[in-house]
């Protein structure tokens, strides 16, 4: 007994950091819970629930075309999409191509919230996706119910798609069925007779919806019933798969005739469970049964449903208890097994529907896909063919993205010089050029890497072979405690870590996620590049190696490989300790292969864009302005500034490192940019020497490492610092925006900073000791 | 049961390419696994097969109810099929 406690309780708290939010919001709303019934002025809310890659996000967008938001549920990586939607009765029936006429005299439209929730296989609570989304559905979100809901169903996966939703039937939610990728299915063979589907499931309406752009279809006619629906919610019936089980010849050894749903009934209110859901205190007994059974089942599976209860820590022990002898009672007198007993009933269940309303005949259509799958997934073939895509995105981010790179650093410039001449030199000119356009140029500078990684991840998404290179690098990344998904984040921070961390919203385990995000800032940026190529240009002498190679150019390999077990090795530790118990599943669905849409591709593009200004976007803002006032006060120069004393008051603390206080300002100067690194030593080595001006970095530091002020030893520390240290503020603003905590930016700032720390120490000491 | 279904119970990583079978049970070892495969329609009676493998061995890619997934070997093997 004990032991179930402390798993569900151990749960509880794992989970429940993510979450306290929405506990916060159930604990305040309760008031507003009491009347269920809608206030005038509020928009009612409808949801879109359906399977991951069921074509949810699509009809999301069809619906509320760019009158949408997005944004992360607090303090987790699960996006949440919220949009506005007109709605209006219109006459048409079926399927209409016809736009819907915006006329505001119109007395039946309507103004809707549609909310696009996290896509699922199942209300059982145990992802943090189905924890988001059941908590929506059951009102233990903000406290309100849906007041209609899309079940979004793809007639290519029939079977598995109508678990959920038939799952969500049961509760008697005022619902439609959007079918989607109906003709997909039909090409394949597969043909669904509507009309009996709908009275299988108890007389739920099911719409044909095609909601690509180019050939909408059905968009209007479910905005139209949505609206009906709204207006008077007609009741269904359905034939919950309960009473299948009681048709089967159920033992009772005990005597007891119960029915199952009775049973269940009695157990719930044997339970209490009514005064656990507030939500359903307005409603009517059918739907208060409804819930109660629903809550009685997933408690029964051991679906982590309890973490949305607060039980007080007098009744837990009891709670848990009856948990079990229910269970026993299941197990003995009704011969079910308490975890399985609702999926493979419900897809029995299914099946036989199914088999009543379906029909299919074999193609050659299906081969397609198959023998595609067969060469891209192939041992050779398949690896070659995979590098070869990876190599092109990468080559994309990496060069292409510098053409426009450089255009925005001009004109960025440009803007400056501008200002520069017309206004006097003062705090103003000053504060404008070097805060706030500098400012803004360091934001807008990774719009073409971001905007050109979305557009192929888009492609490769929307085609199908994300999931294949996933599947194919996932043994690999594996070993470091990684997965097939973290692979193209991780590549894509060579580039950059900003795309590549904001890639890292493919992977749908939060611990996998937040691990790749984490390691991601280790792989040696372009950003780094300008340091790296100065300092090994000023210490590393150019020697020939085996005749093929040079000294530096091996020293800028070392310094790859050091960033990439840097990383492995820290993403092993973080799985084995900080981020344990949350074991990460590698069952993903591999959908099957289609053109990609060049649209879709360039409108997520453009969404990840806008998302990446807002938020991201005034961070990095505020922090350059943050920075410039740090180097122009007090005084003329960076060296009697606040940069400047902080750079000097740390010097006891980087000297083990091997640096000076001017290499110690140039650091705080680079958290900007790791690039403004070389400007900014430059600037403070030619004030000194000030009859030297003009002299570039590079012959400064040789001719300060030929007179011994700064050894070998310090050099390569600087380098070695450089691969681990968290120099870019823009990194921990999108770490932010994605993981929606300061918590975990302080976290990778930490870490980071004594790696790096330890690392540039220990390297310093074998350099200075050895050599 | 009888000696020749009892000889035919394995678990799914052991299958060759393209053998259909049932499942029977899953093991239960991993529950957070054994329930998403549930609710993803991999109950008992659910005909399966494995269809190819990744490059480097692991994962594997599996079909059942008109619709391929990918399933890591030590995720397989909580899956036990008959023939």
């Amino acid at each position: 007994m004990k032991s179930v406690n402390a798993t569900a309780d151990s749960r509880t708290r794992k989970i429940d950091p993510h979450l306290i939010d929405c506990e916060k919001n159930v604990k305040n709303l309760t008031l507003q819970i009491k009347s269920n019934q809608l206030q005038d002025g509020r928009l009612k809310k409808i949801f879109l629930i359906g399977n991951p890659n069921s074509g949810k996000t699509t009809l999301f967008n069809a619906l509320t075309g760019l009158h949408q938001k997005t944004a992360n549920y607090p303090g987790v990586t699960v996006e949440r999409r919220e949009g506005k939607a007109l709605l209006q009765q219109s006459h048409s029936t079926g399927s209409s191509n016809k736009t819907v006429c915006r006329s505001t005299n119109e007395p039946l439209q309507q103004e809707v919230i549609i909310i696009d929730l996290p896509g699922i296989y199942s209300l059982s609570s145990l992802s943090l996706d189905e924890e988001i989304t059941t908590r929506h559905i059951m009102g233990f979100y903000d406290g309100t119910l849906p007041d209609a809901i899309v079940l979004v169903v793809d007639a290519n996966n029939l079977e598995r798609n109508l678990y959920l939703a038939t799952q969500i039937l049961d509760l008697e939610f005022p619902a439609i069925i959007a079918l989607t990728m109906n003709d997909l299915a039909e090409k394949r063979g597969f043909s669904v007779k509507k009309e009996l589907l709908s009275k299988q499931l108890g007389g739920i309406q099911i719409l044909e919806i095609q909601a690509q752009k180019s050939q909408k279809k059905g968009i209007d006619a479910l905005k139209a019933e949505l609206s009906k629906k709204l207006i008077e919610p007609e009741k269904i019936s359905l034939p919950s798969f309960l009473w299948l089980c009681e048709k089967e010849d159920f033992q009772h050894s005990s005597g007891d005739i119960t029915t199952l749903p009775d049973k269940l009934q009695s157990w719930s209110s044997k339970l209490k469970l009514e005064k656990y859901i507030q939500s359903t205190s307005d409603l009517s007994e059918k739907r208060k049964k409804a819930l109660t059974t629903f809550f009685m089942l997933e408690l029964l599976s051991d679906s982590g449903i309890e973490k949305f209860f607060t039980i007080p820590q007098s009744e837990l022990s009891g709670f848990h208890n009856e948990i079990i002898n229910f269970k026993g009672a299941l197990q003995n007198s009704y011969k079910l097994d308490p975890f399985s007993f609702e999926s493979t009933k419900r897809y029995q269940w299914i099946s036989s529907i199914i088999k009543t309303c379906c029909a299919y005949t074999e193609t050659s259509r299906k081969a397609v896909t198959e023998k595609l799958d067969a060469l891209l997934t192939h041992k050779i073939a398949g690896l070659v063919i995979f590098a070869a895509i990876m190599f092109l995105m990468f080559q994309s981010i990496f060069l292409w993205a510098s053409y426009p790179m450089e255009i925005i650093d001009a004109s960025v410039g440009a803007g400056g010089e501008f200002i520069k001449n017309t206004l006097p030199e003062g705090l103003l000119r000053s504060l404008l050029v070097d805060g706030i356009i500098a400012g803004v140029g360091s934001v807008l500078v990774f719009i073409p890497q971001i905007g050109i990684l979305f557009f192929f991840l888009g492609l490769l998404e929307d085609s199908g072979y994300l999931a294949r290179a996933a599947f194919i690098m996932d043994r690999v990344m594996r070993k470091a405690g990684l997965q097939g998904r973290s692979f193209i984040p991780l590549l894509s921070s060579f580039a950059c870590a900003i795309p590549g961390i904001m890639a890292t919203r493919t992977i749908p385990s939060f611990a996998d996620r937040l691990t790749t995000i984490m390691v991601a800032p280790l792989m040696i940026c372009s950003a780094r590049l300008p340091v790296y190529t100065i300092l090994i240009a000023a210490f590393i002498p150019n020697i020939p190696l085996l005749g093929l190679f040079s000294l530096q150019g091996v020293t800028l390999a070392l310094l790859y490989f050091a960033g990439i077990a840097g990383a492995l090795a820290v993403a092993k530790l973080f799985k084995v300790t900080k981020l344990r118990g949350e074991p990460a599943l590698f069952v993903m669905e591999m959908p099957p292969f289609r053109a990609p849409s060049l649209k879709l591709a360039i409108f997520n593009a453009y969404e990840r864009i806008i998302m990446f200004l807002r938020s991201a976007g005034s961070i990095i803002l505020a922090c350059s302005v943050l920075l410039w006032f740090l180097a122009s006060f007090p005084g003329e120069t960076v060296q009697t500034s606040f940069a400047g004393m902080i750079g000097r008051a740390i010097e006891p603390v980087i000297k083990p490192l091997g640096f000076n206080w001017e290499i110690g300002i140039a650091l705080l100067a680079s958290f900007a940019a790791r690039e403004v690194f070389v400007s900014s030593l430059a600037t403070i080595y030619n004030l000194q020497d000030a009859g030297e001006q003009g002299t570039t970095l590079i012959e400064i530091l040789k001719v300060k490492f030929a007179a011994g002020e700064i050894p070998l030893a310090a050099g390569v520390s600087l380098m070695v610092f450089y691969i681990y240290a968290c120099q870019c503020m823009s990194t921990l603003a999108v770490v932010k925006r994605e993981t929606g905590s300061w918590k975990w930016v302080l976290f990778m700032f930490g870490y980071m900073t004594g790696l790096a720390y330890v690392m540039a120490f220990i390297v310093h000491s074998l350099v200075k000791n050895i050599l | 049961m009888n000696q020749t279904s009892f000889n035919s119970l394995k678990t799914l990583d052991k299958c060759s390419l393209g053998e259909e079978c049932h499942i029977i049970t899953l093991q239960g070892k991993n529950k957070l696994l054994c329930k998403k495969l549930l609710s993803m329609g991999l109950v008992s009676g659910t005909v399966v097969k494995v269809i190819s493998r990744a490059p480097f061995g692991c994962p594997l890619k599996i079909e059942a109810l008109g619709y391929q997934l990918s399933l890591r070997l030590s995720e397989a093997e909580e899956i036990e099929v008959a023939v």
